[in-house]
């Protein structure tokens, strides 16, 4: 409340925003931006006509505001008195618009006096830094410790009240929030390179600070600026309430609304209304217009996004696609009857302001009991997206699968309710993420962590769910588990953490683990350990494995047959032999010479030259074709279409390339 | 945890030092003399009075020597005597430090009750839009945050009298009955200033709250907590939640000094015999030692509660419990 303004949203919010800022938007381009947001355009349009009044004030008031009619005071609004008047009989328009300039005008001055300094000392303590920054930003918090009405009040305590004495006081309130954004600005920007390099080239250090870094810590402060009037404005009419404001007969809206809280509350309530909308407007109107900026400037992640579905179940809209398809599914090579997992024609769009992007197009894909399959493409390439599928885990807003069944043990996984999804997760099948740093919830401990895993399921005592959890660090091969279970996340090292999370996806014994990059986070030595740990766990328990990379190298020993994927579409699939030593597509040609390997040291590694096509502009013909050396108008032609390879023993393989059979690739040795 | 407790608490001993030294400069800013009221004010003070005065309250002293003197003496919880209410020569039974004895829990009982209001609307509310984004209940929220906002609690202050007190009659317009004496009217007479003053604080909370929550659900140890089986109330309610409330309590911290200074202005409106209305009345008539009390108490007010919030970070972020 009152002063609160400087807190709420003068101060914090700019530093909020400081944070997400990057660049420099083009200054016309972000007054058109701001301009086509209606409520932003409603409140400078009131801004500015509240300004012009408040600057013509003598022009546009109908009457002289402390002109007293005692035989018409407190009469109602009328054509003569568009808002009434007051208890002296004073027109009461004609003293808000008067009003409006000393209270913008304090308001203004505050700000600007504020920032001045503000900028000064924020800046030379941020670019500074050191002993100089320590020393200014101790003296700043305790400037910030203190209330800041409290603040105003002792400041304002010492001079006759006023206009100018408010100003000063809130001037003084308001450097120490500014100080620590420019500081903290200036400290980002100053790590920047092209702050280094002028300090290299020995620009001038004032040249420097006005020219490199005042720049580009601009849009923070502008925002800070805007939100900071309103925060001026509320604790200008604080102060003013409480009789520090300017003095009779002259008044601020604060004031007025002193006075007809004091004088006429029990004989004309309504009297509070005028000041106390029109200071509620203003306020209003300075924090939309501040919220435009920090969106049109920052990173605009507060944009308009669609409505949450359901949380944590991915949106199934197939209807289309089951009146198409025939009874029973096709049957493909390690087909549906002797399948754990079958993934059949699945796609998944991804819905944004631009449209439907089809990121997993036509995906088939099934996995034995226990066995071990690769899925491997680039970023991008919509592997990820097919794995999370499988556990419906893909976030809607804004993924939603449009076509295709995927069937685990006799069920289709995207017929089912969130309740059932339920009780496959984690039971029947696991899933392991990329990254064991953020993956697991930093609040909770392994114990907990662990234990949460199997009471889910089951049901299980406290020290049944110990004991497991002690067999799972252990199996996981985690030395001294007891020690483990009372430690938070963020007190283990990666490669321990993962072991955590691959832990907690054993716990209730699945039948299928999904692993999607377990490794790539981790750095070379730890990924070799993970690796190991997963095949031999594996083997022991028999699991069927999905294991999802973007490195071909970590599949070989792992896997006992390959999916490879390209701009969300699988471009060829086959025993793990077959596609290191004869590989059909020149995609997976590609990544296997971009794989570094043992005796192959002096060779400089072939990189595939270009990048992988956005889902929003992919070629009608090969997508592959942008990037492949072996192109040809066929390519070009028409999709192409995954086919089993004419030459390979069975299982068959299956690629998507028109030149497959006449093209001879160099695999792996 | 003990740690932080003991650094925080050594924090405060120089920020007081420099709390105190800047307002009892600025106090010798002030252009009447305090010497002149302490004497009883301009109309009645006799220059021999004035004389009196000025000697009793070693004014002639260096301004710091001056200052070590209140120092020294505040340590030992003398704040001195009002300079308006005793005259020196005849000093008055209470001193500041009796009458802010029993003023702080005034003005402690209004923030807290304000505090639990603007929890007990913010959580729900913040809970429920940061579930559903751009739901109804988020749209709803979001246009009641903005205005809550913009409309400060003394501009409310009135509008909340008008209404409950005046129309309605179901509420005492002003004043205060002490929580020991009857506990209910206490409350009848809390209620609407704790309200006008929860209000901006509780919409902060609500906004941070959700915003905290939108992000939290989109975290990857969230999917790691859909992906294990958990149901909405585990994932949402245990996982989420947690996590979410370590920035809302952020929030919650940087809302003290604004809930401080607030109930200033409050207490003055309705008529509360707290610490700041009798700031205000020393600042009115320049009673220097009242004032340097007033500032002193309300600052320690401030920077304890903003510990306990810090220490309520603490217990829910193991980050900073178990390194810091
Ligand atoms: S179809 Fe053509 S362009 Fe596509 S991979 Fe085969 S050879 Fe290359």
């Amino acid at each position: 409340m009152s002063i609160d303004g400087t807190n709420e949203v003068g101060l914090l919010t700019g530093v909020e925003s400081a944070v997400e800022l990057t660049g420099v938007p083009h200054r016309e381009a972000v007054f058109r931006q701001l301009m086509r947001r209606r409520g932003t355009l409603i409140a400078m349009i009131y801004l500015t006509l509240l300004s012009l009044a408040a600057i013509f004030a003598p022009l546009v008031s109908p009457y002289d505001p402390i002109d007293q009619n005692t035989p018409i005071r407190l009469s109602p609004p009328s054509w003569s008195h568009l808002l009434g008047t007051d208890d002296l009989g004073r027109d009461f328009l004609s003293r808000l618009i008067y009003g409006a300039r000393i209270s913008l005008g304090v308001c203004l001055s505050v700000v600007a006096i504020a920032m001045a300094v503000a900028l000064v000392v924020g800046l030379i303590s941020g670019y500074f830094g050191g002993r100089t920054d320590g020393i200014l930003m101790r003296v700043n918090d305790v400037g910030l410790s203190i209330p800041p009405l409290v603040l105003a009040l002792a400041v304002a305590g010492v001079r006759e009240p006023g206009a100018v004495t408010v100003a000063i006081a809130l001037s003084i309130v308001f450097i120490f929030g500014f100080t620590r954004l420019v500081r903290g600005s200036t400290l980002a920007i100053r790590e920047e390179p092209f702050v280094e390099a002028s300090q290299a080239a020995g620009s001038r250090t004032r040249r420097i600070l006005s020219h490199r870094i005042l720049p580009n810590v601009r849009s923070p402060l502008l925002i800070a600026v805007t939100f900071g009037i309103a925060g001026a404005l509320v604790a200008e009419a604080g102060l003013a309430y409480l009789g520090l404001g300017p003095r009779p007969p002259e008044a601020s809206w604060g004031s007025m609304l002193q006075q007809a809280s004091e004088r006429v509350l029990f004989v004309a309530p309504w009297q509070l209304l005028v000041p106390g909308i029109t200071i509620a407007i203003t306020i209003l109107a300075f924090t939309v217009v501040g919220e435009g900026l920090r969106d049109v400037l920052g990173s605009g992640r507060t944009g308009r996004m669609p409505r949450t579905e359901r949380r944590g179940l991915t949106t199934v809209e197939r209807a289309a696609y089951l009146a198409t398809v025939p009874t029973p599914p096709t049957h493909r090579p390690g087909g549906r009857e002797d399948a754990l997992l079958s993934i059949e024609h699945l796609s998944v769009e991804f819905v944004s302001d631009r449209g439907a992007a089809r990121v997993v197009d036509d995906v088939s894909l099934a996995i034995r009991p226990g066995e071990t399959v690769g899925l491997v493409g680039e970023s991008g390439s919509g592997k990820t997206v097919t794995s999370l599928s499988v556990m419906r885990l893909v976030p809607s807003p804004p993924g939603r699968i449009v076509e295709g069944s995927i069937w685990f043990e006799g069920q289709d996984l995207l017929d089912l309710s969130f309740k059932q999804m339920r009780e496959i997760r984690g039971a029947r099948i696991s899933m392991v993420f990329q990254d064991p740093m953020t993956s697991l919830d930093p609040t909770f401990t392994v114990g907990s962590l662990l234990a949460e895993a199997q009471t889910i399921h089951s049901k299980v005592n406290r020290g049944q769910a110990r004991a497991r959890s002690l067999e799972l660090l252990e199996m996981v091969g985690i030395p001294a588990p007891e020690s483990r279970l009372g430690q938070y996340p963020h007190q283990l090292s990666g490669g321990l953490r993962q072991r955590v999370m691959i832990a907690i996806a054993l716990a209730n014994e699945p039948k299928l683990l999904i692993a999607d990059e377990p490794t790539t986070a981790l750095d070379v030595t730890i990924q070799a350990q993970i690796l190991d740990l997963l095949r031999s766990l594996q083997r022991e328990l028999g699991m069927a494995v999905l294991f999802v990379t973007h490195d071909l190298g970590v599949i070989a020993d792992l896997c006992d047959r390959v999916a490879v994927m390209y701009a969300g579409q699988i471009v060829e699939e086959a025993a793990v032999h077959d596609l290191f030593e004869r590989p059909q597509h020149p995609y997976t040609a590609g990544l296997l010479g971009a794989m570094p390997q043992v005796g192959r040291l002096d060779e400089r590694l072939a990189v595939i030259r270009g990048q992988v096509p956005l889902p929003h502009q992919l070629p009608a013909g090969c997508r592959f074709e942008a990037r492949c050396d072996h192109a040809t108008d066929a390519c070009r032609a028409a999709p192409v279409m995954l086919t089993e390879s004419a030459g390979s023993p069975a299982p068959r393989s299956l690629v998507r390339c028109v030149r497959a059979d006449e093209l001879s690739l160099r695999g792996a040795e | 945890m003990l740690r932080l407790i003991v650094r925080r608490l050594l924090v405060i001993v120089p920020t007081l030092l420099a709390v105190t030294f800047i307002v009892f400069m600025l106090m010798k800013l002030d252009q009447t003399d305090p010497a002149v009221t302490a004497a009883g004010g301009t109309l009645s003070a006799t220059p021999e009075r004035i004389a009196e005065a000025r000697k009793a309250l070693h004014l002639d002293d260096p301004v710091l020597s001056q200052y070590w003197r209140w120092l020294k003496d505040a340590v030992q919880g003398d704040l001195g005597q009002s300079y308006t209410r005793c005259v020196p020569e005849r000093p008055c039974a209470t001193t500041v430090a009796d009458e802010l004895a029993s003023r702080v829990p005034v003005t402690l009982g209004l923030i807290g009750i304000a505090t639990l209001f603007a929890l007990l609307f913010a959580v729900p509310l913040g809970i429920l839009s940061g579930l559903r984004p751009n739901g109804a209940v988020d749209r709803g929220a979001r246009v009641f945050a903005s205005l809550a906002i913009a409309v400060p609690g003394f501009v409310l202050a009135p509008f909340l009298k008008g209404l409950f007190a005046v129309e309605l009659g179901w509420l005492p317009p002003q004043g205060y009955v002490r929580l020991g004496e009857d506990p209910l009217q206490w409350l009848r007479f809390i209620v609407l200033p704790a309200v006008a003053l929860a209000v901006g604080i509780g919409a902060a909370v609500t906004r941070q709250l959700r915003g905290a929550l939108v992000d939290e659900l989109d975290t990857n140890h969230i999917r790691t907590s859909w992906a294990i089986g958990g149901g909405t109330r585990r994932v949402v309610g245990r996982h989420g939640l947690k996590n979410a409330s370590i920035p809302a309590i952020t929030i919650l911290g940087l809302q003290v000094a604004a809930l401080v200074g607030g109930a200033v202005i409050i207490e003055q409106i309705f008529v509360i015999p707290g610490v700041g209305q009798s700031l205000i009345a020393a600042i009115v008539s320049g009673d220097a030692p009242t004032i340097q009390g007033c500032a002193v108490v309300l600052v320690i007010v401030a920077i304890t509660m903003s510990l306990i919030v810090d220490i309520l970070y603490a217990l829910l972020n193991p980050k900073v419990r178990v390194t810091g």
